[in-house]
């Protein structure tokens, strides 16, 4: 389903935001990359969404492949992904149901299935009944439940999330957190970029620690005996072998 | 519903940037004015040329004592050139008739000459395709070198000079064309560049949720040719009512045909058009 394979990628010649990072999502996976900023969270979403192609190494989604993939298939990639960013993207002029039938829209649907799928994935995150506000009528967590409901529309078998709770309160994030569980118990596929250790510690999901652009996953243990830095200091607090759901 | 939407954002296009928009109608509006005179110009020059072209012909002046079966045969020999329709024999008397008509009034002042000092000829009309200088150039030439003929007259010099005329209005209206043409092409592709500025954020999000590019170019395509189309038949509107102040001034002045006219709207649509689709690839593919 998802597979990136000693992908590397560097900015403007010398800054390298990925080193050498391989690992495969099967289908139904949550998994959580963790690791501070600069770390290389958002350049593996990048990549999984084609907006950037690894200088090295190879990203295989969804039967597609960076080495192969034209801009015309981009889109087509991108209608079978849902994507989700710490600054919501939502469009201020549109109302919310607007703004999530904009995604269905874009794709040339038909207007009654566009409806039908809008008010599903707006009843989905529970927020149905603001329909008609736009966003700046909206708490940073509600924002984020419209986005959300904008990347299920298109029925995603992956949701990528970047920072999903970087500009929510406390009880929004617990909130969003709860979605994204239940969007996953249903079936689709979640790969979550988050900074805040506090909130994966509490979390079952399969997690990806990135430092500097590489993955330090598979040493958890030495890195907590090793390291001093942050990732070293949450991975001292989550199991050695995180369960997969 | 995908129609319904291109014609919505397009709407929301102009909205969004009302003073933009105006601009870029109005310099559409300025250009096709503009181009629209120069050709008006160039086709009533061609309107009179036509009609000066049926009374093109060559005179072929007979020598002076010229055996009248040499004459006979150089009439022949002239009609049977490619090209001539008619040659028709001027005598003597009817050369002196007609330059007495001319004169007019002043036409006693013949009385004071004794003999016809005017020499025979014939007036050679061409068929159409014929009355221009290089054709007529050529078969003065050749009537020049029939036995019995002496000179040979078909106004060279203004003839020259009045094609050369219409060249230079041919050059001018070209020149126009392009100068025009890439003004309006510049003003609505910076229009449709500041729109998809001003949307860049929408942009992005459709990139995001799978739009073609395709989906994304066709409102601001429409909206550029939306401009071309306000903008042409405005100018269109202009040349219609400076035309009607002149014609009743001066007359007879000609104006754009039905097809010449849509021709002229749909080169404004394609200006238009082509404005946005520049801008459009250019921000898609940087973006």
């Amino acid at each position: 389903m998802l597979d990136l394979i000693h992908a590397s990628k560097t900015y403007q010649g010398s800054w390298t935001a990925l080193r050498d990072v391989s690992f495969a999502m099967e289908k139904g996976e949550f998994t959580v990359l963790i690791g501070p900023s600069g770390s290389g969270k958002s350049t593996i979403l990048k990549l999984i969404m084609m907006q950037e192609r690894p200088d090295q190494g190879v990203v295989k989604v969804a039967g597609y492949s960076s080495e192969s993939m034209t801009r015309r298939d981009i889109p087509r990639l991108r209608r079978k992904l849902g994507v989700i960013f710490q600054d919501f993207k939502l469009l201020g002029n549109r109302t919310v149901y607007e703004n999530v039938a904009f995604a269905l829209e874009v794709t040339s649907a038909p207007s009654g299935l566009v409806h039908r799928k809008s008010m599903a994935a707006l009843n989905e995150v529970g927020l149905s009944h603001k329909r008609h506000s736009y966003p700046f009528q909206l708490s940073g967590g509600e924002q984020q439940k419209v986005a959300i409901a904008r990347a299920l529309v298109n029925d995603p078998f992956l949701l990528l999330a970047d920072e999903p709770t970087g500009n929510v309160d406390p009880r929004g994030t617990l909130e969003i957190m709860e979605i994204l569980k239940e969007i996953n118990t249903k079936g689709t596929a979640v790969l979550m970029a988050t900074h805040e250790q506090e909130l994966v510690k509490k979390m079952p999901f399969r997690i990806i620690a990135l430092e500097a652009g590489s993955i330090c996953r598979e040493v958890p243990c030495r890195l907590h005996r090793r390291g001093t830095g942050p990732v070293a200091s949450l991975m001292a607090r989550i199991p050695t072998d995180p369960p997969t759901i | 519903m995908s129609l319904k939407y291109y014609l919505r954002e397009t709407l929301a296009g102009y909205r969004r940037a009302k003073l933009m928009g105006l601009l870029s109608i109005s310099s559409v509006t300025a250009a096709l004015f503009l181009l629209g005179t120069f050709l008006l110009v160039t086709l009533n020059f061609q309107f009179a040329l036509k009609g000066l072209r049926e009374k093109f012909e060559i005179q072929a002046f007979i020598r002076d004592g010229a055996p009248e079966a040499q004459v006979t045969v150089a009439g022949s020999a002239i009609r049977s050139l490619p090209g001539v329709r008619d040659a028709a024999f001027v005598s003597k008397e009817e050369a002196l008739r007609r330059f007495r008509e001319e004169l007019g009034d002043r036409g006693g002042l013949l009385s004071a000459i004794e003999t016809n000092p005017l020499p025979r000829s014939f007036r050679v009309s061409l068929q159409p395709e014929h009355r221009n200088p290089e054709s007529m150039a050529a078969l003065a030439e050749k009537i020049q070198k029939i036995p019995g003929v002496d000179e040979v007259e078909y106004g060279k010099a203004w003839l020259g000079r009045l094609y050369r005329v219409g060249y230079l209005l041919v050059v001018i209206d070209a020149s126009l064309l392009v100068i025009v043409s890439l003004a309006a092409v510049m003003v609505v592709f910076n229009t449709i560049q500041l729109t998809l500025y001003a949307r860049r954020q929408e942009i992005e999000i459709m990139r995001l949720v799978g739009a073609t590019d395709g989906f994304i170019r066709r409102p601001f395509l429409l909206e550029g040719m939306a401009q071309g189309l306000a903008g042409s038949l405005l100018g269109g509107v202009g040349l219609y009512l400076g035309y009607r102040v002149l014609s009743s001034q001066f007359g007879m002045l000609g104006f754009f045909s039905r097809q010449q006219m849509a021709a002229l709207v749909l080169f404004g649509v394609a200006l238009g058009g082509l404005g946005s689709w520049v801008a459009v690839r250019r921000f898609l593919g940087r973006a």
